[in-house]
């Protein structure tokens, strides 16, 4: 149990919330409830897997929510432009992973922070996506799109389908491939890992692709689920994705991260949302909770950072002065 | 580049420019210097200035605050509410403090909880705009119109010598900001610690003070500017001016202060706030729909941060890794530092 | 096993490297023989850092050839020094602290599984544990790098070399942070690896390792070569002659002190673990040295003082007072100034005028007439006395302190420490990276300081300079004070047996 609660820390916090939710409500263990919530925690996983990457690599990406509605407006102008569903799929995809190489290039080539460079992204994706939608909603009546989150493959939900497959993927890539592992050098030493001559380039530019194709992915998920687009989905969603990563137990700064962490973050997450709902409180609520959650999170963070360094650092300083 | 030449384009330039492009206005705009335009292009960029003054001292120190926008939102409504229930001196108390609250929830949680100055602001960008939102769950706080004699309306409305009286605000806070910063010992302790916080430490300076100095000082002016912003809008809830903290560090950015610490510039922010008010009156006038404004905007952050980024490429290693998550100056050393 | 007829595995012709204003090497030659543990000593600034880093493919020489194995050796960047099988150990490891020991041994080179593109783990970590074995130690290859000893972290680097069948490995003081267990254990490895038939190049300051493990040993001074010889046939006080080899009082002219009321005293001050029970004295108008190896305790017998680092036990008295600075602010208003030994890091605050870095520690003393506000012209006074007196040369107040020599920045940051009022000055290598007309300003200014009352604590690793202008001179030895060197005993054999040897000489008490 020990060792469960220290490889998941987040078991702990997710019962006493279902437990309290059980309690406090009616409808929260029902069976139709529950697979609310994990399709909800499914579609904010699923570019939470990719976010971890970048996170692994010390690194963020905040461009993602707007990435978020440009796929979404790109996929369904394109459906009601008549274009087939697979070319729609694809072209969202496509801008994703195009903006996800602007921000890569961006901050390897330009050299730019990360952070202040996907802020910028952040707005003028957002501004395309305005302009490309008019402002309006691009309402569509697909029903091949509507079976990303409706459909039912032996009669598991499709989101959940999905995410089990993501999050095999994704803890086989960071866990056993080179590829996770160099994400989590870079992010562990960067230094070190130019001298031994890691591709630490071409590494970042290919997490910053990883998580806009993931955010045109979750574009598609949200368009599927509205049946449309529009120039103002997907804000905030950037706080949503880093949350997830960051309560699932990812270093901020880099070098550790843990996949199973991202699920278990955004079925907390969605758990509590859906809690808050059931018990009528405000929507205004969910957000400040999403902001509490990952303040106490890196608080906790930074309170056992400072205790583990004051007893941590004399052996450590002695051995580089 | 000659050093004095670059130091002199470090405060000057950003004015140069505005100057080149006020030039050209009246060309793109007839009526752009008519005394209605102007004094309305002066209004509009008094909220942004009164917070990127602020902002200048929190980029100069090495950090920044991402939660201005939720912080004026919040100012906005709650000075709405002060001043339904006791009139202007409760409205102008009530923003200010509201302001001053929210600044040190941010020291707070950056020096006692030790979170990254950054997620610590993001995090409460989200928390002080959800605050507003629930304050407005019955609708945006409205100054009613009949109100439209009393004092508090005036701040926005008001002109002194022609000048609004909210630019005529915003001179006095970069007046106060200019001495602040250059002639006191703390804002030469805030350039001393954005410049080396290693460094800054052996000088007696304490991380801690200098951290809640410089929140406190964010949150203030943006208690001001929320007495600006709302005396002239009238309405606020939860949304009110979305993205709004990327205008304000794009100015602070643009008018030439650096992002890795040290250097800040209040002329540079000054005038950088005057380009962005009078580039978006231009593209209003010209019928440029507000979302390509924001292109606009984003393209001139990402230029501004390039040139930032190219100038101070050859700049102490770390300096980058303290911009993203404002950790102290010491560089982590390599293979020993978790 | 270093018989002048085997044919050198490695050999360094006439090597020189020059940096702007420096010759940091100048015509190194030796050679190193398959199978030999070849020690490199000599005094701080001797060039054996910027060797190993020609060595590992950091630094380019402008003159002189280094052969492998009979073949031309001119790494051009760290991954070409692997390929050659010539492996360096920096004293800050390259490692990743979040990653397996076996990652960390096989990063960049991990075999995969061709169809699921896995890392094989299992092959991974059997082969680092072979690795272990053959240096005869028992480490977990799937624990994380950060829950290691730094002893451990070493021997993970050293296992790196090994597995890329480093045939050269060379390691930077490499038991500077080790136990004296750990430092038996890691030369048992050296003895292994020489076993093995593989070379070891062994920097270190401490000779009494050097005559436990290495067969030859090379002598640097000022970056030429002084002498190669098997230790055989040498003896430890030779090696510190050699080492030394210069007139040390000509340079450093220091009269008689003229010892006051004691100032600073520390009785059995601890701090963590850095500093253990160091008791001693400054008095007025006298400069007391603390020699030692790096990693002794130095810097944080300084930041204590300073303010900068807390006390965890004993007491110190300044001016016969208790004396318990919260923060560095306390020390400064105290009178206390304080040089940082990393001038760069540390010291200069790089974006701020030369006016602004001087004023900074006086912040409280340069306001005008308008009560709170500083005062441009108290702050251009300041700024006129300490050029004057520190012969700063600057273009003017306005100038960037980065745009300044390292002299005269260093004499900026005298400045700085001397404003809050001279009482003690800590000066931590107070001539680091100076050039020598400037180093000679700086003792100058010390001895000055000195005779207008001031005591005086200077931290140096220049040997020649810490007994040439100290009048007293404690010797630190992991985070102890190993010796107390007065009168006639301050000798570099003596600072240099306290410090590395683990002996402990005491002068008498001089009567006051």
């Amino acid at each position: 149990m020990t060792a469960l609660l220290r490889r998941a820390p987040l078991v702990l916090p997710l019962l006493t919330v279902v437990i309290v939710l059980a309690v406090a409500t009616d409808s929260f263990l029902t069976g139709g409830n529950i697979e609310n919530v994990l399709v909800a925690a499914g579609i904010v996983a699923l570019p939470g897997l990719a976010m971890t990457f970048c996170l692994a690599m010390g690194e963020f990406d905040l461009s993602i929510g707007s990435t978020v509605s440009l796929a979404g407006v790109v996929c369904c102008s394109a459906l009601i432009a008549g274009q087939p569903l697979a070319v729609a799929l694809a072209l969202a995809l496509g801008v994703g992973a195009v903006i996800g190489l602007a921000n890569g290039l961006v901050v390897t080539k330009l050299g730019v922070t990360p952070f202040i460079a996907t802020l910028a992204t952040l707005v003028i994706v957002r501004g395309v996506s305005l302009a490309y939608s008019g402002g309006h909603d691009q309402i569509i009546s697909s029903a091949g799109l509507k079976y990303l989150v409706g459909g039912r493959p032996l009669g598991v939900p499709m989101p959940i389908v999905l995410v089990v497959a993501a999050t095999a993927a994704a803890w086989w890539a960071m866990n056993r491939t080179r590829f996770g592992r160099w994400v989590c050098a870079i992010g562990s030493n960067r230094e070190a890992a130019r001298v031994s001559g890691l591709p630490v380039d071409r590494i970042r530019i290919a997490v910053y692709v990883l998580v806009g194709t993931a955010g045109g992915a979750w574009g598609l998920l949200i368009s599927s689920q509205l049946q449309k687009g529009n120039g103002q989905l997907g804000l905030g969603f950037e706080l949503d994705a880093i949350t997830v990563v960051v309560i699932g137990g990812t270093a901020l700064l880099g070098g550790r991260a843990s996949i199973v962490g991202t699920v278990l973050g955004a079925v907390l997450i969605e758990t509590i949302r859906n809690g808050l709902n059931l018990l009528n409180t405000p929507p205004a609520y969910q957000r400040i909770s999403v902001g509490l959650l990952l303040i106490a999170a890196l608080a906790l963070k930074g309170l056992r950072r400072a205790d583990a360094t004051a007893i941590a650092t004399p052996a450590r300083e002695a051995a580089t002065s | 580049m000659n050093t004095s030449l670059g130091k002199l384009w470090d405060t000057w330039g950003i004015t140069a420019i505005l100057l080149l492009l006020l030039a050209v206005a009246p060309v793109v705009t007839p009526d752009f210097f008519s005394l209605d335009n102007a004094q309305s292009v002066l209004r509009e960029s008094a909220y942004l200035g009164i917070v990127a003054a602020g902002m200048t001292f929190a980029i100069a120190s090495g950090a920044f605050d991402l939660s201005v926008g939720g912080q004026l939102a919040l100012c906005s409504v709650v000075s709405l509410m002060g001043y339904a229930a006791g009139g202007t001196a409760l409205a102008v108390a009530a923003a200010l403090a509201t302001g001053l609250a929210c600044g040190l929830v941010n020291a707070g949680l950056i020096t006692r909880l030790r979170v990254p100055p950054f997620v610590a602001t993001l995090g409460t960008l989200f928390v002080f705009r959800g605050v507003a939102y629930i304050l407005t769950q019955d609708g945006p706080k409205t100054l009613p119109y009949d109100q439209i004699g009393s004092p508090f309306v005036k701040i926005g409305g008001l002109n002194v010598a022609g000048l609004p009286l909210p630019f005529v605000i915003m001179l006095a806070v970069y007046g106060g900001a200019w001495v602040l910063l250059r002639r006191t010992a703390t804002g030469r302790r805030v350039l001393a610690y954005g410049s080396s916080p290693e460094a800054a430490r052996f000088c007696g300076i304490s991380a801690t003070r200098l951290r809640f100095f410089v929140f406190a000082l964010v949150g203030l002016s943006v208690g001001i500017a929320a007495l600006t912003y709302i005396t002239r809008v009238w309405t606020a809830d939860g949304s009110a001016q979305d993205g709004f903290e990327l205008k304000v560090i794009a100015a602070v950015v643009l008018g030439g202060t650096s992002l890795k610490g040290g250097k800040g510039t209040l002329i540079g922010t000054f005038s950088a706030v005057l380009l962005v008010s009078v580039l978006n009156d231009m593209l209003v006038s010209q019928g440029v729909p507000s979302a390509y404004q924001r292109i606009v905007l984003g393209g001139v952050l990402i230029v501004a941060l390039t040139i930032d980024g190219l100038r101070t490429r050859f700049a102490a290693p770390g300096s980058l890794r303290r911009a993203v998550t404002g950790q102290g100056g010491r560089t982590p050393r390599p293979g020993l530092a978790r | 096993m270093a018989d002048t007829g085997t044919p050198a595995l490695l050999r360094v012709d006439g090597l020189t490297v020059e940096f702007p204003g420096v010759r940091a090497l100048d015509g190194v030659h030796f050679d190193v023989a398959a199978g030999e543990v070849h020690a490199l000593v000599g005094e701080n600034g001797a060039g054996k850092s910027t060797l190993l880093k020609v060595l590992g493919g950091l630094h380019r020489p402008s003159a002189g050839a280094v052969t492998l194995d009979g073949a031309a050796y001119r790494p051009r960047r760290p991954a070409d020094a692997v390929h050659a099988g010539i492996a360096v150990i920096y004293q800050e490891f390259n490692l990743y602290p979040d990653l397996t020991v076996a990652e960390n041994v096989f990063s960049g080179r991990e075999p995969v599984h061709p169809l699921t593109r896995g890392i094989r783990y299992a092959e991974i970590n059997r082969r680092a544990a072979e690795l272990f074995a053959v240096l005869g130690v028992a480490i977990d290859p799937t624990a994380p790098v950060s829950s290691l000893t730094v002893s451990e972290q070493q021997l993970v680097e050293i296992a790196k070399a090994l597995s890329v069948d480093g045939r050269i490995i060379v390691m930077d003081e490499p038991t500077a942070a080790l136990s004296a267990d750990e430092v038996t254990r890691l030369l048992d490895v050296v003895r292994r690896l020489r076993a093995e038939g593989r070379s070891v190049i062994y920097v270190s300051h401490r000779l009494d390792e050097v005559f436990a493990v290495a067969d030859r040993v090379t002598v640097l001074r000022d970056g030429r070569h002084v002498r190669t010889v098997p230790l055989a046939e040498t003896s430890t006080d030779e090696l510190v002659r050699w080492m030394v080899g210069r007139d040390v009082e000509a340079l450093f002219p220091r009269g008689d002190a003229v010892a006051g009321d004691v100032v600073l005293e520390l009785d059995r001050v601890s701090a963590g673990r850095q500093l253990r029970e160091v008791s001693l004295t400054v008095r007025a108008g006298e400069i007391v040295g603390i020699g030692g190896v790096a990693g002794a305790g130095q810097p944080e017998l300084s930041q204590v003082v300073f303010g900068a680092l807390p006390v965890t036990g004993g007491r110190m008295l300044l001016g016969g007072a208790p004396y318990r600075p919260d923060g560095p602010a306390d020390a400064m208003r105290a009178g206390i100034g304080f040089l940082h030994e990393d001038r760069k890091a540390a010291g200069i605050l790089p974006d701020l005028s030369v006016r602004d870095n001087l004023t900074v520690s006086v912040l409280d003393k340069v306001r005008g007439a308008l009560g709170r506000l500083l005062s441009p012209a108290a702050e251009s006074g300041v700024f006129a006395t300490y050029r004057d007196r520190l012969a700063v040369r600057a273009t003017g107040p306005d100038q960037l302190i980065g745009q300044l020599s390292g002299g005269n920045q260093q004499k900026v940051l005298f400045g700085r420490a001397l404003a809050p009022g001279g009482r003690l000055l800590i000066l931590n290598e107070p001539t680091r990276g100076v050039d020598i007309g400037a180093k000679v300003e700086i003792h100058q200014l010390i001895n000055e300081i000195t005779a207008e009352g001031a005591g005086v604590i200077m931290i140096s690793s220049d040997l020649p300079e810490l007994l040439g202008i100290s009048d007293r001179v404690y010797v630190l030895a992991g985070g102890r004070v190993a010796g107390h060197l007065t009168g006639a005993d301050r000798t570099e054999e003596n600072v240099m047996t306290c410090a590395s040897t683990g002996r402990r000489i005491f002068s008498p008490e001089p009567v006051s």
